[in-house]
Formats: C-alpha cells, structure tokens, sequence
C-alpha cells in the first residue's frame, strides 16, 4: 500500500471513522428524549445503546463478509447495526422496559476501521482478491462502489459579513445587510444562525425552527444570555469609543426599543421566550417556560457552545462586526471564497442522518405503539413488553435509509440538515481506468444549487483557493468552477475527537495565549475598541493590543511549524485579519480553528525551515513564495515546497505543461480520465458492467515527478509512439492521424472491452414457476448443440460467439421442455468466464437459474477510433497507413503515428513539442527524462536542454530530419519533426457508436423509422437538413428522404367528399376481394387511392376529434 | 545519354546487417528495392493458433497474436509454398510448420513460458533465439541470445496448444517483414572552401566542426590540414554547419550536395533470413516480376 496514494483518500475514511468510532456515541449521548401523551399519561422513549458490528454475511452472522464477495454477488458491503430502546412513564427514574431493535444493515466504507481490509498486508489483500494497492474510501451498495461526493460548506464557527438583496424580504425595514455564522456542534451537525441589520439600527437575530424562520431582537436575546444590565451591554459593544455617534446611536436606539416590552431581567426574558414558544412544541404541561427557553438557547442559538456567555460573547461580536459593515469601516466577506469554506463528508452526513433518523424512528415506534390493534380494544394503557417488541419490529430499518441514501444519492429528511441540496450526494466511482478513479475521491462540489445560478462569480478562480484546489482540473461546460479537484497536496483535517493531541492543545491554548500578550475575556468587560479580539473554533476567548497582536501571531505559526508547543497543534488555523485603514478591508482580529473538515496545505516557514501546515483563510494576508529565489527578506515569511503543489494529481501528470496554453491542460485532464487504461489488476474478481483493458501499454518515458510518487506507472493506460509532425497523405487534415499498419499489427493500441450480462430465469415468473426452471441440456446427445454449448447448458469457456448463436439451454417451466436460447448481442465476443450465482431459496441448490456470464469483445483500432497525447491534442484514426508506403528516416526509422502540424499553431501546445524532443533524446540514451512543470525558465530553457541531449546523440539539436516518401523514394523538401511521444487510446469507439439502417422498426402511431441507436433505428433528417434539399431544389431527394423511405403509405381516398377517415373496407367472404365504400356519401366508385405520408392520416384523425373536417380535393 | 548500368559495392556484411553502395540508377529503382524487401519477401511466421488450455492471464488472441511475432528461421522458405497455391486442401507440410508448446506450472516461482518452449516439427523452421543458443559455440551472435517472453504462468496456470506457421509477406501482415530496417540515403557530396577555411580562426574552426551533431568533421590543431571530412556517409544533410558558417558571414565554407545517383543502402534482418539474403530474395522478386510480364507480353504478342 503506497502511503501517498492512501493520503489522496485519506479524508473520506478519517471522516467514516469518525461517524462509527465517536459519532455514534455522540449521538446517542446527546439525544433529544422523545416525549409523548397518550391516554393522559406522559411517556417518554430514548435509544439506550445503538452498535455497529464488523461486516458479516447476510445469512449467517458469524460469517465475516469481504467486500469483493459482495462486490462480485452484486450485494452490499453492510454489518449488522442494532441497537436497544426504553420506554418510561415521564418523570420516572427507571424505564417501564428496554428491548433490543433491529435497525437493519449499516454499509460500511471499504478500509476504514469497521472494514475487514484495514491493516492488511499487500499480500493478504491480494488473497482476499482485492488491489494490492487497493485504497478504499467507498462503499459497496448492490455490487457498485458508491463515493460521497465532497461539498463546500460554510466554514463552521465563524462569523461571516454579507449583503444579501433577498434579506430585505425578511420583514419591513430588513436591509440587505447581515452577519451569519454555521453553528457545528462537536458531533458535526450544524444550525445556521442569521443577524440582520433594521433600517432604524437594530439588528434582529433569525433562527430555523422546524423548517420555519423565527426573528429575535437581538438586544432582547443579549439579556435572555446572561444577567445583565443595559449599562453593561453597551459598554460591551462600544468598547469606549464614545466619539463613534454612529455606533452610539444605534446600540441606544436597540436598548431603547426594547424597553417598551418592559421585560428587564433574564428571568423575565426567558419567561417571555418560552412562552411565545411554548405552543409550538411537545412538550410536557409540566415543563417551565424556562425551561422551554432554555431548550431553545441551548439547541438553535449557537449550538458550538454550550456556555450561555459565550453565547453572550459571540452575539456582541457580531452585532460589533454588523455595525462596523454597515457604517461601511469594513467590507462583506467574500462567501464564495476558498477563505471562508470548508468539506462535507460522509461521515458527517452518516452522523446528522443518525440523529434524525432515530427521532424519526421514535416517531414511528410512537405511531406504531398507539394504533395497534391491541391498545386500541384496551381501554386502559396495555404497553407490554411483548406489544413493545412487536411495534419495533413493524417500524422502519434505519439501515435501510442508509442504503437508500448510498444507492440514489438522495436525502430524505425533515429538518434539512442545514443542507442546500436533497440530492447528488453520492457518485458511482467509475473504474474507467485509474486517473478517472483516483479522481472521485479528491473532486469536491460546489453545491448543486450553485449549478443553477446565472451568475459566473462563484465559478471564478479565487487567490484564496491557490493550492487548496486545482486551478487545471475543473471540467469545461456547465459544471466549470463548481465541481473542481483538490491538490494533490491538500490536507482535510481530522476532528477533534478523532485526535487527543487537538483537544488536549484546546484546553491549553487559552492559558498560553494569556501568557503571551492576551487578556482573557473574563477579566473585564471594557477594552480599547482598538484592541483585537481573539476566538477559537468561535468562541471569543480574549483581546490583545493590535501590536501585540501580530507578534502573537507569527510566534503562533513558527510553534505550529516546530511543533514543540503542545498547546499550538500543528493543524491549528491562526487566520489574522489585521487592522487596516483601506476601505472594505476585513474585520480585523485573530481567528483560530482547530476543528475537523478544514482544508490544510503545507508550506515552508522560513524562521524554522520547517514544513507547516497553512489554511486558506490565513494564506491571504501571508507572503508566500513560491520559488526560493522569489524571496523577499524582511516579508515572505514562507516558501512553497514545490510550485506544482497547488496542481492536483492528474494536472501534476501532464508533462511540461507549464509550456501549454492554459486550457489544454484542462483539455487533457478531461482526456485522462477516458483513457482506455489500466483500472485494476484483479479482472477475474471483477464483475463491473464494463471494464476496459489495454493491451500493450508503457511507462512513459517523459514523466513527472508524481508518476512515480502515486505509483501511476502500476496502472499504465498508454504506449510511447514514433511520431512525425508531417501533413502527408491528406489522410491527417482536420485533426486525423495516421497510424502505420505495421505498428497497428505488432499491437499498437490494441485493447479489450469487458462486459458482464446477468441471466435470472426467474425474472418475471409466478411463485409456483419459481424452481421449475433452471439451466440444463437433457437432450444433449441428440440437439446438435455439441458444438456450442457444453453438456450443463452453458457456452464453452473461451469460445468466440457470434450473434445468433445458442447462447445457453434451459428447462421451460410450463412443460419441462429443453429450450434454447440464442446469443442476442450485436456484437461478436469471447466467453470469459460464467459465474453461478445463488437463485432464491426455494429450490434445490444444484437448479442453476441465475449466472452472470461475462463477455470479452475485442476492441483493436478501427478507422474512427480516437486517440490523444497528454496534451489535449485528440484526433481520429482515419487510415491504416502500409509501412512501406510510410515517409521513413535516413536511420530506416518509420513513425507509428503521423500528425498534421496544423494541430499547434492556434492550440500552442507546446509541451508537446518539447515532450517529442525530449522523448526522443531519453529513447537514445535509455532513460526516463523528468517533466515535472516549472523546472527551467528563460535563461535556461528546455529546449536548449533536451536539444543538446539530441545533439549528442547525433540528432538535429530540435529534433528535425531529413525524411523520404515511402512511395515514390523521394526526399521531402523541408526536414520533418519527429520523435516520440506518449499516446493515449480514448474510450469513444466506432464499434459503440456507429450506426447504420436500411429497413427495420417503425413506430406504430406514425409508421416512421424510429429514433435510438440501440434499437436500430435512423438518424433523423431533420428540419435544417430539409431547408438544405429545398435550397438545392432537390425535390426528388427530398420525396425520397421524407416520403419514399419514411411512411410511404397507399391511403384511400373518397373524391366526393375528400374525407380519409369515412371510407371503411372489407373481405368479400367468397372472392376475396377487399371492397371499400366512403358511409358518408354510400359510395363505392368515388374513391381513389392516393400516396401519401402515414402520418398524414394520423394528423386527419387527431383534427377529426377536435371537430375539424379536413377535405382533400382529389381530381 | 547512354542507359546506364547499376552498380553494387558491399561496404560491410554482419550477422544481422549489410550496408552496401548502388550507384549508377535512379530513386525508383532503389525505392523499388527497398518496398520489395519490407512487403514483398516472404518468410514463415505463426498464422494460426488452436488452443487446448490456457488459464494463463493473458487471453488467448493476445497469446496468439504474441506468438505470431516471433520470428522463425525461415531459410528454407522458398521451399514451401503459399497456402492458397498449394495442392492440398487445407494443409500439409508442404505450405506449413506445425508447432506444439505445452506448459504447466507446478511451482510456487512463476514459470516464463518463452519462444524455446514452443517445440517444431521440422528443424529448419525454430524460433530465432533457439536458432542463436544452437549455434552459441560456433558463432557469437550480435546480441545476447535472448528468448523471448510468451506469457508467465503462476502455480496451477497451464498453456497447452497447437500452432500453425505458415508462408506469408509483409503487405500482408507485419509479421512477415524479414527486415526490421530497410533504408537508403543518398551519398552526401562535402566539399570545404579552404581559402574560406583560412580566413577562420582556431576557436572559430573547432566551433564550426562541433556544430555538426552526426560528427561529419574533425578537427586536429596545429597540423597542415587542420579540419578533415572524418566520414561524409555521417551527414544527415541537417545543415547546421552550413548555418554556422552564415553566422561568420562565410556561406560558401562550404557545400553539401546529394549524390542522387548513389544509394547508401543499410538492411537489418530480423534473424529470419540473412541479411543479404533479403537482398537477394528481393531482387529475384523483382525480376521475376519482369519476367512475368516478359512472358505475358510475348505470348500475348504471338496470340496476336
């Protein structure tokens, strides 16, 4: 197992990890008792444990499950997940019974803790017919390899200012101004809260309550907080900045108004609270408004933390940020930022899933419980241990929601989630081949509903997301921008929980920073308004004088990079916001996180010489170089490992391409990704729909670095082609190559498609059918099949079917018949291998009714195929070009590939050019040539580089030669470019996409050709090809194509009454002659027969019924 | 003008190359020598394959197209005839060369099934490399005798099958191509200026004569005739000598001319034939060729 290929997935199984290893606790610790009144009586239910077990076979649970068995069955990679629930009478200390549940099966993520692989050894990942590199990260749902998707979510714990136009919808005198902050609570899940700014000064605090917006003055909310005077709230928010009126005026005005209300104290707050609330709850009668309220405060105002005047300090933050934006000091954050984002994993989505799901299956159980036959003939309350059992049995699996979650990729929840999407959370991970693989994990989505916006802002390439995400790899079209890759170097860090040495550093942390320059938030409540104020993970711990400020803040990183502080871990944040005088500049103060989720890169501190880990909100104020020579003394405090490090593993892979114009790198990370490659080595443990193969593929021999770190070259996906840059035959223009015969027939991109067909014969049966079919040939001796089929039914291993050839016999359930069953693909293919999968259970296990048969199609380049270097430089196949008539060399050298150098001036992909160079100069020295991107510059360049390396091998210094035509043994007039260069063989073929009729289906309706390539239908010729016919004049072309090889249709006609739809025919019983007769006008001779379109009659009918009378004048 | 007659002078025959001189003929003539021996002489090779057994990892249009790439000893092949000439009616010895290979892996090492594991049923026709371990002791070959890899089977794996080779040319399969080079240059005509020579300075000379990246020419200082054509058959007709020597304002130090008469020829046999057996079996074709139409036209003309 390579661990740099590991780290590339590491993020989706730390999270996973953190959902079964301390989510499920957290959840379970912290869950909401479900309280409910049935007959007068309070009762209440909780889950009193909940477990997940290690992966066992569905029939017997002592049988340990490997994800290739389910893999290779087309089942699920799940564990047994149970659980227990208590049902006690409300106040009563012991439960009235706790029963154990079944909650059905819990899928779980390949290599992580709760897997069987995690911890094996290459070899005993090999035995359990797995990779031997295999990474994991995904989950297996009915034989699929199912990723969660990463999302950009808002940074949790931090205030963030924003205009917003929709806000001043919230109410009257709502501004577009607000102050909103992403509440994460330690088990992951999140509340949004919301401040907004009132045109007359107040600002209004809004929560969501049940998918419903309740607003709160914030004043109000400041007093419900903590037991304080107005005299102290305002010295909280003004600081002393007694000059500033235009703060004054504002906090005197939000006191003020709250007066009218005449509720002083908390205790008069919180009563207030909790009965405005009361009503729309399910709680007790017992229940104090007190305690209402305080359910509120504790469960939707900022739910990072649980101390009520931390709560109170948060809140006069943000109102101090809010009036510092509308007074216009500082500017709105920028939430499309990289600055202000971090990732959603399945982890977090498994745990906040959990906790609904169990509210929600109390809610059942509840239903359950009351409508059951036996409580409602009872009069009295009959909740017997046994009735409890049964309701839990008759509730939802919760698993269940959890494989449906995995198998659709959509969400189905109550609350939301705090989410913007329901669906397209989970990806099928395409073993295409590696690079197309690999990339799943590392992609990160924008959100779906950023997909839909008309707006490009949140598409744009930001400073901030510089090497925390691929500026190259982003596809083009729709989702440019939105759906992007994360460096290869990009860290996601792991939750607190998950690591001792991060809580234990939270703990320390603020002792520290007491001791270096700051003053504890306790300690009084008014500060200078100039001085900082300090949060951790959102909490507001302290303020430091501005100077001090930023002493405290490069100590902060230079301990974070040493590692020798424990109270300053090395995955801590220290985002410093300084203060500034520029206008729309950020609010000033030193925000640290050390929660889990955040994107982290590494860099060098320059003061330790140390590699540090770095965030994207903090690198906008840090000088960074890149290069060590870019080094300014006295302001870059950091230096770049590597310049490719903001690259993401595919764009770190396309060889010299900092030479390229920008969008062929994107081009080509496209292009990688639908190589016919390498996917895996374990092919016959493998039963994907489609698995392609190639058969003679290469090591490049001009890389880059990362080709080897990420072991690349264990899953090759193309060959080193002899290439001549030549516009020779015709046969290359537009983009087409030229590839030599010869090179064609020693194996040059030859490859394999596989394909698995799954055969149930008891597909569609009746129950009673069920076990009276199976596949068997009885009558071998006598069916002439002997050189088809086997003597079980079955085809012979290896054998080179045909379409229409018996495929496999079969016993028929109605009368026990030998039948046989022909080969119905299109296309002819080898027999690889059949698989006997297990039938229903009501049969005798030796009735084979359900195999899996899978296929090899021979996929050798045809004329169409398509082809590419690494440099986004595609092009078709257009002739198998024979050797001898090939342009050779004076060396007797002839290319494999010939290119028409029309391809570079306007796509100026020069990489490529140095690629070939550089190729050709390795070929002759025998060694692999680095290009890594970014290695040499104008002074010393690469073609000087790679030329002199020709030059020594006695080859034109660029790479030029004198070539000859093969047919007439001439020499070309100009010297040719030739040399070697890496091809890749794209999956689009002819043989999947070609299509051709001359006679087939019509559609009943219209009696046209049908449409669909599948079904063997047309192409259309549509409106645009019939205007081109029209302006030629080719009316008899144009009768063809419309009419003669369309609906052609003979439609009788009567003369008398023009009418299509009165005459009705019939069978004379004895001559056999068809007569007709129009009914409306009872006549036999006026009608004619006349040729028309079908779908003209069919237009007839339809006017007919909306009572419109369509005559035709017949002569 | 009189017609002229073509010239051959050998310069070197090793055990797989000749490089040998025609003068005294046209392009065609040499092109016409050059296609016949890529396309048109035959040789034996691999056709068709039946398989009895393979469980190896390869699958088995992979294993065959494999085997038909190995080149044979194909010495004798005038003797046998093409296929679709032959009297027979599907095969006989006469037009093929059966082939068995039949290996099984018992041990827990992986078992490198070669071109030596495939076992002829007639000695003139062997796999190349047998051919070269065979004659190791009279005749060092070129190259370290190499078998080459068919496939590699693990414990249990097993290849058993049964291959046909037969008689076949280039055009029709890559195969068959008895040479892995067949080329010709023109003979570069290099004349140096020496009053121009003179004019240059030493730095200026060894400069000059190190721009050349085939090493046309040599420089020895302090001696009479300080810069030497080394070897005129070295240039490539790149030019970058003559663009040095624009760079010191000096075009005419020297010309280079192509000798469109004389035809430096180099032929690489792939082991099947001898390399100056491709030569011969090449021309042969081309007068039988000649003869053909010789033959077709005179009957044609007493058929009147």
């Amino acid at each position: 197992m390579s661990a740099e290929l590991r780290s590339l997935v590491q993020p989706h199984i730390d999270s996973f990890n953190f959902f079964t290893d301390h989510g499920v606790e957290m959840i379970l610790k912290n869950q909401e008792p479900f309280y409910f009144n049935h007959k007068d009586q309070d009762f209440k239910m909780e889950f009193s444990s909940i477990k997940i077990d290690k992966p066992t076979q569905q029939w017997d649970s002592t049988q340990k499950l490997y994800p290739n068995q389910a893999r290779e069955a087309g089942t699920s990679y799940d564990a047994p997940f149970s659980g227990s629930v208590s049902i006690s009478k409300a106040g009563d200390e012991k439960p009235l019974y706790t029963v154990p549940v079944n909650l059905g099966r819990m899928p779980i993520m390949v290599r992580s803790n709760y897997c069987h692989l995690e911890g094996m050894t290459p070899e005993e990942l090999v035995k359990r017919r797995e990779e031997e590199l295999e990474q994991g990260g995904y989950f297996i749902i009915n034989g699929n390899e199912k990723v969660v998707r990463m999302l950009v979510m808002t940074k949790a714990n931090h205030p963030v200012s924003l205009t917003r136009k929709g806000w001043t919808n919230r109410g009257p005198s709502y501004t577009k101004y607000g102050v909103t902050i992403r509440c994460v609570r330690p088990d992951r899940t999140s509340i949004t809260n919301n401040l907004h700014y009132l045109a007359d000064g107040q600002t209004s605090f809004r929560f969501l309550y049940r998918r419903q917006e309740f607003f709160f003055p914030a004043t109000l909310l400041l007093k419900a907080l903590c037991d304080t005077t107005e005299k102290e709230i305002y010295e909280h928010l003004v600081q002393g900045d007694n000059e500033n009126t235009f703060l004054t005026d504002r906090v005197e005005l939000s006191l003020r108004e709250q007066k009218v209300n005449n509720i002083n104290t908390q205790e008069e707050v919180l009563d207030y609270i909790g009965s405005r609330f009361r009503h729309r709850t399910q709680f007790p009668k017992t229940f104090t408004n007190r305690e209402i309220a305080e359910y509120f405060l504790d469960n939707f105002v900022f739910v990072h933390l649980p101390n009520y005047r931390d709560k109170y300090n948060l809140l006069i933050l943000m109102i101090q940020k809010m009036y510092s934006l509308v007074s216009g000091k500082t500017g709105t954050d920028n939430a499309d930022s990289a600055a202000f984002h971090e990732v959603l994993l399945a982890g977090q989505i498994f745990t906040a899933m959990l906790k609904e799901k169990l509210v929600e299956f109390l809610e059942t159980l509840r239903t359950v419980l009351i409508k059951s036959p036996e409580e409602k003939k009872s009069s009295g309350i009959v909740f017997s241990e046994t009735l409890f059992k049964k309701a839990t049995e008759r509730t939802f699996k919760i698993g269940d929601r959890y494989n449906y979650f995995l198998a659709t990729g959509n969400l189905r929840s109550n609350s939301g989630m705090d989410l913007q999407q329901t669906s397209g959370f989970v990806i099928i991970a395409d073993k295409l081949n590696f690079l197309r693989y690999i990339s799943h994990f590392r992609s990160i989505h924008r959100g779906a509903f950023f997909a839909t916006m008309k707006t490009t802002s949140i598409r744009k390439l930001m400073p901030e997301s510089w090497g925390f995400l691929c500026p190259v790899h982003t596809p083009d079209g729709a989702p440019c921008g939105l759906l992007n890759h994360l460096s290869s170097q990009c860290l996601i860090t792991l939750d607190p929980t998950q690591d001792r040495s991060i809580q234990e550093s939270n703990k320390l942390l603020p002792a520290f920073l007491s001791s270096h320059g700051m003053l504890p938030i306790e300690m009084t409540s008014v500060y200078s308004s100039k001085y900082l104020t300090i949060t951790l993970n959102g909490r507001v711990i302290g303020k430091i004088e501005p100077k001090a400020g930023e002493e405290l803040v490069t100590m902060l990183r230079y301990l974070r990079s040493t590692g020798s502080e424990p109270a300053v871990n090395a995955c801590m944040e220290v985002a410093y916001a300084p203060p500034s005088t520029i206008e729309n500049s950020q609010y000033p103060g030193i925000y640290l996180f050390t929660t889990g989720a955040r994107f982290m890169r590494p860099v060098i501190n320059l003061s330790s010489g140390k590699r540090e880990l770095i965030g994207p909100q903090e690198q906008l104020y840090m000088d960074i170089a890149v290069v060590p020579n870019e080094i300014v003394k006295g302001v870059t405090t950091h230096v770049e490992e590597s310049p490719t490090s903001m690259l993401s593993l595919l764009a770190n892979l396309t060889p010299f391409s900092d030479y390229n114009q920008s969008p062929r790198n994107m081009y080509q990370c496209q292009m990688a990704k639908q190589t016919m490659g390498t996917p895996l080595h374990s092919y016959p443990f493998r039963t994907d729909n489609k698995l392609y193969k190639i058969q003679n593929p290469q090591k490049p021999i001009v890389h880059t670095k990362n080709q080897f770190k990420y072991r690349i070259n264990d899953y090759p996906h193309g060959a080193n082609a002899v290439i001549a840059v030549i516009s020779n035959t015709g046969y290359d223009m537009e983009d087409a190559m030229i590839i030599n015969k010869s090179a064609y027939e020693r194996g040059f991109g030859h490859g394999s498609v596989y394909k698995n067909e799954y055969i149930d014969l008891d597909e569609g049966l009746s129950r009673a059918e069920i076990g009276k079919t199976y596949i068997a040939r009885p009558n071998h001796a006598t069916d002439n099949l002997g050189d088809y089929l086997d003597v079980d039914g079955l085809p012979h291993i290896g054998r080179y079917i045909k379409p229409g050839e018996p495929y496999y016999t079969f016993i028929r359930p109605s009368d026990g018949k030998q039948v046989t069953k022909d080969y119905k693909g299109k296309e002819d293919a080898y027999i690889e291998e059949i698989r006997v999968l297990g039938g229903t259970n009501l049969k005798a296990v030796d009735l084979i009714s359900k195999i899996c048969v899978k296929l090899r199609y021979n996929r050798n380049p045809v004329i169409g195929d398509k082809f590419s270097s690494r440099h986004g430089q595609k092009g078709v196949l257009s002739q198998l070009w024979p050797e001898v008539n090939m342009p050779f060399t004076e060396s007797g050298m002839k290319p494999d590939v010939i290119i028409n150098p029309n391809a570079f001036p306007s796509r100026m992909t020069i990489g490529m050019l140095v690629e070939i160079m550089a190729a050709k100069a390795g070929a002759i020295h025998g060694k692999f040539q680095d290009a890594t991107a970014f290695q040499f510059d104008e002074k010393n360049t690469a073609i000087d580089f790679f030329g002199e390396q020709l030059k020594k091998a006695g080859y034109n210094y660029y790479g030029n030669e004198p070539m000859y035509s093969g047919t007439t043994g001439q020499e070309f007039e100009a010297n040719i470019f030739f040399g070697v260069c890496y091809y890749q063989r794209l999956r689009h073929m002819v043989k999947d996409k070609y299509q051709v009729r001359a006679l087939g289906k019509v559609n009943s309706l219209t009696r046209q050709p049908i449409k669909g390539r599948k079904v063997g239908g047309g192409i259309r010729f549509g409106e645009m090809e019939r205007d081109s016919l029209l302006a030629h004049g080719a009316s008899f072309c144009l009768n063809d194509r419309l009419m003669k090889s369309s609906d052609y249709a003979k439609v009788k006609v009567c003369k008398c009454c023009g009418s299509t739809l009165s005459i009705f025919s019939k069978r004379e019983h004895f001559s056999n002659q068809i007569s007709s007769e129009c009914k409306t006008c009872k006549s036999e001779n006026s009608i004619v027969v006349v040729a028309l379109p079908y779908v003209f009659t069919y237009l007839v009918a339809e006017l007919a019924s909306v009572n419109i009378s369509l005559k035709l004048q017949v002569s | 003008m009189t017609a002229r007659s073509p010239e051959l002078e050998i310069l070197e025959i090793k055990n797989d190359t000749i490089t040998f001189i025609l003068s005294n003929t046209d392009i065609s003539v040499a092109n016409a020598l050059r296609r016949v021996m890529i396309a048109e002489v035959p040789t034996m090779c691999i056709d068709l394959v039946e398989f009895e057994a393979n469980n190896s990892v390869l699958c088995d249009e992979f294993i065959a197209h494999r085997l038909g790439l190995i080149p044979l000893i194909s010495e004798e092949v005038n003797r046998f005839n093409y296929t679709r000439d032959c009297s027979c009616s599907e095969r006989c010895d006469n037009c093929s060369v059966e082939f068995r290979l039949h290996v099984k892996c018992t041990d827990d090492k992986a078992r490198d099934v070669t071109s030596s594991d495939l076992i002829s049923q007639n000695d003139m026709v062997i796999p190349v490399s047998s051919a070269q371990s065979l004659n190791h002791n009279n005749n060092t070959p070129d190259r370290p005798e190499q078998e080459i890899p068919i496939v590699k089977l693990r414990k249990g794996q097993e290849l058993k099958l049964k291959a046909i080779a037969k008689k076949g040319v280039g055009k029709e399969h890559a195969k068959w191509i008895p040479a892995c080079v067949a080329t010709y240059q023109f003979q570069p005509h290099i004349v140096i200026n020496q009053n121009r020579l003179d004019e240059l300075s030493d730095k200026q000379k060894e400069d000059w004569v190190a721009s050349c990246p085939a090493k046309v020419y040599s420089y020895v200082p302090h001696q009479r005739n300080q810069v030497t054509i080394e070897d005129p058959l070295r240039c490539m007709y790149c030019m970058e000598c003559k663009k040095k020597a624009d760079t010191y304002g000096k075009p005419d130090l020297v010309t280079i001319e192509q000798k469109t008469d004389r035809f430096i020829f180099t032929v690489e046999t792939t082991g099947a034939l001898k390399p100056e057996d491709i030569v011969l079996y090449a021309i042969q074709i081309i007068k039988r060729k000649l003869t053909d139409i010789q033959t077709q036209l005179q009957t044609q003309i007493q058929e009147g």
